[in-house]
């Protein structure tokens, strides 16, 4: 993955329309007895949409849609990063800079940014001795001296109240959340940021008028962010963690599905681990931040009440002296092809679940368009082949979905995983609903879809597509995703034409090779059946 | 690190410090951006009445070739009979998957999914939302199965059983996440005995019978009067009022004996008892939620409520996400919020943090709830939830549908429809004495209502610090 090959202009802006006159598909012409497929195309579907560029010297690429409607747009900074570049040791790193891009600038959140750099390096230099003393710690354990065990508690104890102390200290420095205030006060919603696995995105939208206030800001992030409350924000991850994978079922056995379904890729990393999270350095981070943060990683979108000129103003007054950086390795490690079908199961205090996944190629495999539609026919909607069985008909299930992971909006840069994910009914074994999906997955080969089936499928993507024009923020993220994934966000209509060119027979070749056993990964939610004395137990 | 090495290291920080002064100087300040004025005068709205008698409000738009149609309709799950709790739900659900007019379930579904559109039906405790997303070119078609789940929805009675099955499902799936349960103990607790505090069971689902559904259906709520069609799309008044009145040929309130809605809930004025809710379960991190009663939609204090609690708990910048989050590191969410309901809202914090803190991140949510109810928020604090709220207010406009949508709960609510004018003028008017009268007035951290959801090992035992702690037991019934 290199992000510099294709030859960039010193800077360019150009200008292509999504035309919608293109869409229209086989609905119409769909069977007579369809009381949905009256609808002919009309002169208001040809309705055009541009999309314009400007790419700077530096790599940066901005996508901008100017639409009319009420004076705000929609900003969506997507770097080509996320945990797949992490490392063992700091599984965690590009979530927690993620976080930590929000905590200001040597200008803003401080009061005093050379005495607190002064301060953070104490700090730093304090965890590092915690660090050693720790180590030492259990090597002193080991020896079953007590004396020296004492010394070495006492030490380490003493060590962590310093730290404690100089975190307090930065207080006297560090503005409050300053660049969220200076944001929020300016009239922006939306302002937050998600870690993928092949990106990370930043996202706000603000009325209209704080272009430029958001074009200097994100400036002095991209060039000078500093990674202040380190360590108060090393706890808050970890507290989001618990709420979102310790302590909620589906979380904790979606870690181990990834998990067992992937053994060398790093999309079998989920979150962060705790212990590396508790552990992971400033410097670390820093070094994260300057080997993946560069303009020449990231793709922009800007949708909204906004000029294309005042954009392209502001990107070459503010932005083009962000200098380039040389590529990091892209991630050479390739997932082996899986040799036998994989199980795993967790067992916890809630109702069962069951996830049931495939292998599959990257977004550029031709193979992709097919799973598009694939992932429709077997559970989009209540008709869809899945749904329509183990939910209406045999009701095994009270739902079943379909999708992709990591998926579109977190990066399939590099192979991935086709998954289903079904919750078994009151009574209904794990294993009924397993086999029952087995068996309507098998009908794909056994009674290939109908024409009207496969229109159906196609009409609800064509009719997906149109929507995600609806919102700004969503047009603005599938914009810069596409550009940060396939280095062109026009892929996004060449998807949408091969989408249109898969054939019946398609569906039941690539059902019949890859929905096999040997590349199967199976994981079930097991009820814990906590009772209180259960508990109590355990608790002793 | 030997004393040469970190001499070299400083050297080499103090020139980088300058570089980068020097750097910074350059760039303008991002504070300092003088923002151009902003002006925007809305979208002109359309409203009209169908021949039926149903009222339409319409934004014209042909940016995509989309359209979209909401109808909201009061009278949602506060209405349920107490033992049949969970019927208007059931019936919105069943109103979609039991077939409509011409067409039985199973057509139904395929026929709206061929075409790729989206009919949704769903009840919350005050309304009914229905709901159409479609491409214009299948307009014509769309609306007329939506109007028929609207206006002629069949029931079938397996569809019915389905719904309430699922249902039930759900029901045995409720105390799988710590925020739901936390949630559901907390409305439990506030409202008592009002609907607000009620929950669909496995007992009051087994009791609903489709004739229940007909009745709902078709005796008391979906009647032109009653009915506010919210419209968006590429589609020009002409037009859409011909559609509409086709589709919904032959409806009217004509011969209706409206029955009274016997359980219609009166404005709450009871709540549940002020006190500590604990339910344990085998999680490592406590998820709270603490408050009490807040206001009706229509209070005239709730603009400056709004500024107060957006100083005292919305988003990255008010004092329960500086303190909590940010300078302690005890929580991931932590914020405060005032609901809207068109009876009385609730007031409440919350957070979720390590089994360990529980009791001192409840410490430090009820001081500074306490501190505020107090002292008030500074001006500093009023003047940025102020501004913020100020200049984000534009985004209320921010789509044709979302527009529609408010005018017509604003005329729901008994509002006038220019309702979001009008709320933009009393915020503006809002000052700090005003801000801090209703901290005064409105919050009460001295009659909380707390729940906790925890272990039983090492955070139970610490909720006892707030007063007599009440078990919530998780049995389902």
């Amino acid at each position: 993955m290199r992000m510099n090959m294709r030859k960039i202009p010193l800077i360019c802006a150009s200008a292509a329309l999504i035309a919608f006159a293109g869409l229209v598909t086989k609905a119409a012409s769909a069977p007579k007895k369809s009381v949905g497929a009256q609808g002919k195309p009309t002169e208001s579907e040809s309705m055009r949409l541009p999309v314009k560029e400007i790419r700077l010297e530096n790599g940066l690429v901005i996508l901008v849609v100017e639409r009319k409607g009420a004076p705000v747009f929609a900003s969506y900074i997507v770097t080509a990063v996320g945990s797949a570049n992490e490392k063992p040791g700091a599984i965690g790193a590009a979530h927690f800079l993620e976080h930590m891009l929000f905590k200001g600038t040597q200008r803003i959140g401080t009061r005093d940014y050379t005495a607190e750099q002064e301060l953070m390096d104490k700090q730093d230099s304090v965890w590092n001795h915690i660090d050693r003393a720790r180590h030492e710690l259990r090597y002193a354990r080991l020896s079953g001296d007590t004396t020296k065990i004492a010394a070495h508690e006492r030490k380490t104890g003493n060590l962590e109240a310093l730290l404690d102390s100089l975190v307090a200290d930065e207080s006297l420095f560090v503005v409050k959340n300053e660049y969220e205030a200076m944001y929020t006060r300016r009239g922006a919603v939306g302002f937050n940021a998600s870690t993928g696995y092949d990106f990370t995105d930043y996202i706000v939208s603000f009325p209209s008028n704080q272009l430029e206030t958001w074009f200097v800001t994100e400036a002095d992030r991209m060039k000078r962010p500093v990674l202040r409350e380190f360590y108060a924000e090393r706890d808050v991850i970890l507290e989001e963690r618990r709420m979102r994978v310790d302590n909620e079922g589906e979380g904790k056995l979606f870690e181990q599905f990834i998990g067992t379904a992937f053994v060398a890729h790093p999309y079998q990393l989920f979150w962060e681990w705790a212990s590396d999270q508790g552990n992971i350095k400033r410097e670390t981070l820093e070094a994260f931040h300057r080997q993946f943060y560069a303009p020449n990683r990231t793709a922009v979108a800007l949708v909204g009440n906004i000029s294309y000129t005042e954009v392209k103003t502001f990107a070459e007054k503010y932005w083009t002296d962000i200098p380039r950086q040389s590529e990091p390795d892209p991630v050479y490690t390739v997932e082996p092809e899986q040799t036998g079908e994989r199980r795993v199961s967790v067992t916890f205090d809630a109702t069962p679940a069951l996830y049931i996944g495939y292998h599959k190629g990257a977004f550029d495999n031709p193979d992709e368009p097919v799973f598009a539609l694939l992932e429709r026919i077997l559970a989009d909607g209540r008709s869809s082949r899945l749904y329509k069985k183990l939910v209406t008909e045999w009701q095994l299930c009270s739902d079943i979905s379909v999708a992709t992971f990591p998926g579109a909006e977190q990066g399939d840069v590099y192979p991935n995983l086709f998954y289903i994910s079904a919750y078994p009914k009151e009574g209904v074994e794990s294993r009924l609903v397993e086999d029952s999906v087995y068996s309507v997955l098998r009908t794909l080969t056994a009674t290939p879809v109908t024409e009207r089936e496969l229109a159906k499928a196609r009409n609800n993507f064509e009719s997906d597509f149109i929507w995600s024009f609806d919102n700004s923020s969503g047009l603005a993220a599938k914009l810069a995703q596409y550009e940060s994934t396939a280095h062109d966000w026009r892929f996004m209509l060449t998807r949408l034409a091969a989408v249109r060119a898969v054939a019946a027979k398609d569906i039941s070749r690539v059902a019949q090779s890859y929905f096999t056993q040997q590349n199967r990964t199976v994981a079930t939610l097991i009820p814990a059946e906590m009772t209180p004395a259960v508990t109590e137990a355990k608790s002793k | 690190m030997t004393p040469t090495s970190m001499a070299k290291s400083a050297w080499a920080a103090v020139t980088l410090t300058i570089v980068a002064n020097a750097m910074l100087a350059a760039q303008p300040d991002p504070r300092a951006i003088v923002a151009p004025a902003i002006s925007f005068a809305p979208p002109a709205i359309d409203s009209f009445v169908t021949a039926s008698g149903a009222r339409v409000i319409f934004v014209e738009n042909h940016e995509l070739p989309t359209m979209q149609i909401t109808a909201l309709i009061r009278g949602g799950g506060s209405y349920d009979d107490p033992a049949l709790t969970g019927l208007a739900e059931i019936t919105a659900r069943a109103m979609r998957s039991g077939g409509a007019g011409p067409l039985d379930p199973e057509r139904l579904d395929e026929e709206i999914d061929f075409i790729g559109a989206t009919v949704t039906s769903r009840a919350d405790a005050d309304k009914f939302t229905v709901a159409l997303k479609c491409l214009r070119r299948n307009f014509t078609a769309a609306l007329t199965m939506y109007a028929d789940v609207l206006i002629r929805p069949r029931f079938d009675s397996a569809r019915v059983a389905l719904e309430i099955s699922n249902k039930k499902d759900e029901i045995l799936r409720q105390n799988d996440s710590p925020q739901e349960i936390c949630r559901r103990i907390f409305a439990q607790s506030l409202y008592g005995a009002h609907p607000y505090g009620h929950y669909p069971t496995l007992e009051s689902m087994d009791k609903i019978i489709r004739d229940n559904l007909v009745g709902r259906h078709g005796r008391l709520i979906f009647y032109p009067h009653q009915v506010i069609f919210a419209v968006s799309g590429d589609i020009t008044r002409a037009e859409l009022l011909a559609e509409l009145d086709k589709a919904f040929k032959g409806w009217s309130d004509a011969g209706v004996v409206q029955e009274k809605m016997t359980f219609a809930p009166a404005r709450a004025t009871v709540g549940g008892a002020a006190g500590v809710y604990v339910a344990t379960k085998d999680v490592t991190q406590t998820t709270l939620r603490m408050g009490h009663l807040g206001y009706a939609f229509d209070n005239p204090d709730r603009h400056a409520l709004a500024v107060m609690n957006f100083a005292l708990g919305e988003g990255f910048t008010s004092r329960l996400f500086a303190k909590v989050r940010s300078e302690a590191g005890l929580a991931y969410g932590v914020g405060s919020v005032f609901t809207t309901r068109p009876l009385t809202g609730a007031f409440f914090a919350y957070c979720q943090t390590k089994s360990e803190s529980t009791a001192d991140a409840t410490h430090m949510i009820i001081e500074i709830l306490q501190d505020v109810r107090r002292s008030g928020v500074t001006k500093q604090e009023f003047d940025l939830a102020k501004e913020s709220l100020m200049n984000s207010f534009v985004f209320s406009y921010e789509t044709p549908q979302q527009i529609v949508e408010s005018v017509a709960q604003s005329l729901l609510d008994g509002s006038p429809a220019d309702q979001t004018e009008k709320d933009l003028a009393s915020l503006k008017s809002v000052t700090l004495a005003d801000c801090n009268r209703v901290a005064t007035q409105y919050l009460r951290p001295d009659s909380l209502v707390i729940v906790a959801v925890c272990d039983s090992a090492t955070a139970a035992k610490q909720m006892t610090q707030f007063g007599a702690v009440t078990n919530v037991s998780l049995e389902i019934k």
